[in-house]
């Protein structure tokens, strides 16, 4: 594992199909000079049981870039069985194409019936914590690996025991597992739950965070007390969102971050900018923890 | 006083099962009316975009019916708890399972769904490695002789698709009414494929073509297919062979291979 994360470092781009043909045009165009990111995400649930031209282009991508791998599906605070011929094909796919690191969403989107095909909020009790880390413990058991949670954006709450916070950190101290830190999410939720971001940030475990997650989102509604963004991945990152990197940056340190983009494609150019953008920031908290180590 | 698992794993149920079907399940009494329409949107849209995505004409003519009629049907398979496979790209395959159990659709319109899934299907295929594609361009040199005694099949990008009425009809109108349905009840045959741009063709068969391709697909090489296929038509196998393998060379060939 170690020799893997020692490629897994800088800024990445999640893969989605409208994006293939952009990425392998700019790849084209770039010859010899260093591209704006180092590594690739994509959800294995788009690719596994896909062939075709587009599978063809992901194959190429994958034997020359690092990649690692963020799920949709497992649905890992079910109120059903985990799936084992589901992560049968999800441990071929990640051992086959070299997956660094395999993340899913603290969420669910299964019930009896079947898949529901979207993220569902667990609800925040005591006994769900017990449930979802056994089922994160039976999960890393049976892929051989750890894997990455990350704290997942919601509109609603079924029950509140425990604050997300706490429920985010209990599950992951007992189950033992890592942290994807979506700092894009950290903010919709405040704002649609009327909380802190920056403490929130800050009371994570640093060592348990592998990597962090940047995106945009859709402002609903900015009546007062209606507030109320969706995390829809469609538009650019915003400024309240950046200084939650830094902060992000400042509390643990720079870890590899992955700028999400899943619809209402811009010119690539301008991912190209946030993807410098998140370099920009990375280099300026490198240098401060160099300065900080040396003094 | 803490929810216990079973409580919980309750609320979970019922959280889900309002967004399958929000008319007959109520949402969970603590969450607001504002709250529960961003899930009841986000997931009904996602699922709908999806099978909008696959079965473009099947739409057309089920909403020509009555105005609100395809997102109805969309609904009812949401909230049947029809779909079981974790991938995306199989909710369209779920829900044509979905409407072959249900049988609530005209057989013509049935047609039509497995035609459009089936183009589906065929743009999401694997590709055959390139050293099967270079011998099913190798199969096609060799003599009448050696050919006819071959087994084939088609390549894994192509697929042969049989139904009762004439798609191609059906996919000029744009206003569907059942009392139409006889006027298609027509058998129509076709081949898949896709080209190396990921673009899916089908091309119509002749009802005799598509039973020398059923056959060749189950194994039975071209002779003993020509030998069947005399007892059932009134040519000879001779005149059967000698379109037979001109048309398995030329326009068949580069979509089929030689059996493993």
């Amino acid at each position: 594992m170690s020799s893997l994360a020692a490629s897994f470092t800088g800024v990445g781009l999640g893969i989605r199909r409208g994006l293939l043909q952009p990425i392998t045009e700019y790849l084209d165009q770039l010859g010899e000079a260093a591209p704006a990111f180092d590594f690739f995400e994509v959800a294995p649930e788009n690719w596994i049981g896909w062939g075709g031209q587009h599978s063809d282009t992901f194959q190429r991508l994958v034997q020359s870039y690092p990649f690692v791998s963020h799920g949709l599906s497992l649905s890992i605070g079910g109120p059903d069985p985990l799936q084992y011929n589901f992560l049968k094909d999800l441990k071929h796919f990640l051992n086959a194409n070299q997956m660094l690191v395999y993340s899913e969403h603290l969420s669910f989107c299964t019930d009896d019936a079947g898949h529901l095909y979207d993220l569902m909020p667990i609800p925040l009790t005591q006994t769900m914590v017990d449930y979802v880390a056994q089922r994160i413990r039976r999960v890393q058991e049976y892929l051989d690996r750890r894997i990455a949670i990350e704290n997942v954006s919601y509109y609603a709450s079924t029950a509140l025991e425990l604050s997300e916070l706490e429920f985010f950190l209990a599950v992951v101290e007992q189950a033992d597992c890592d942290i994807l830190l979506d700092v894009n999410n950290v903010y919709v939720n405040s704002v649609n739950h009327g909380y802190e971001p920056v403490s929130f940030i800050q009371a994570l475990p640093s060592d348990k965070i592998v990597y962090m997650h940047i995106a945009g989102h859709y402002v609903e509604s900015e009546k007062p007390g209606q507030e109320l963004i969706i995390d829809t991945h469609g538009a650019a990152v915003v400024p309240l969102v950046w200084q939650l990197l830094e902060v992000a940056y400042q509390a643990h340190g720079v870890r590899p971050t992955l700028l999400e983009r899943d619809f209402n494609y811009p010119a690539f150019k301008v991912l190209i900018d946030e993807l410098q953008q998140i370099r920009h920031l990375q280099s300026v908290y490198s240098q401060g923890a160099a300065c900080a180590s040396n003094a | 006083m803490p929810l216990t698992l079973e409580q919980s794993l309750h609320l979970q149920k019922q959280f889900a099962a309002h967004i399958r079907d929000p008319l007959k399940i109520p949402r969970p009494s603590q969450i607001s009316d504002q709250r529960m329409q961003v899930y009841r949107d986000l997931f009904f849209s996602s699922l709908s975009g999806f099978l909008d995505d696959t079965f473009t004409q099947l739409q057309v003519l089920i909403e020509s019916q009555d105005s609100g009629s395809w997102r109805a049907l969309n609904r009812a398979f949401f909230s049947a708890g029809a779909a079981q496979s974790p991938y995306f790209h199989r909710i369209s395959q779920e829900f044509l399972k979905y409407l072959e159990s249900s049988n609530q659709l005209d057989p013509a319109l049935m047609a039509l769904a497995y035609y459009e899934q089936t183009h589906f299907n065929v743009l999401m295929s694997e590709s055959e490695p390139n050293e099967v594609v270079n011998r099913a361009l190798e199969w096609a040199l060799c003599s009448d002789d050696t050919l006819l005694s071959q087994c084939l099949r088609l390549r894994k990008d192509a697929q042969l698709l049989a139904v009762t009425h004439d798609i191609k009809s059906l996919q000029k109108v744009s206003v569907w009414d059942n009392s139409m349905a006889t006027y298609f009840a027509i058998p129509s045959f076709f081949v898949f494929s896709k080209n190396r741009n990921n673009n899916v063709f089908s091309t119509q068969l002749t009802p005799m073509n598509a039973a020398l391709l059923e056959l060749i697909q189950a194994g039975v090489p071209p002779k003993a297919a020509f030998e069947y296929l005399a007892k059932t038509t009134s040519a000879s196998v001779d005149q059967l062979q000698g379109f037979g393998l001109e048309y398995l060379r030329q326009s068949l060939g580069p979509l089929l291979c030689l059996q493993d």
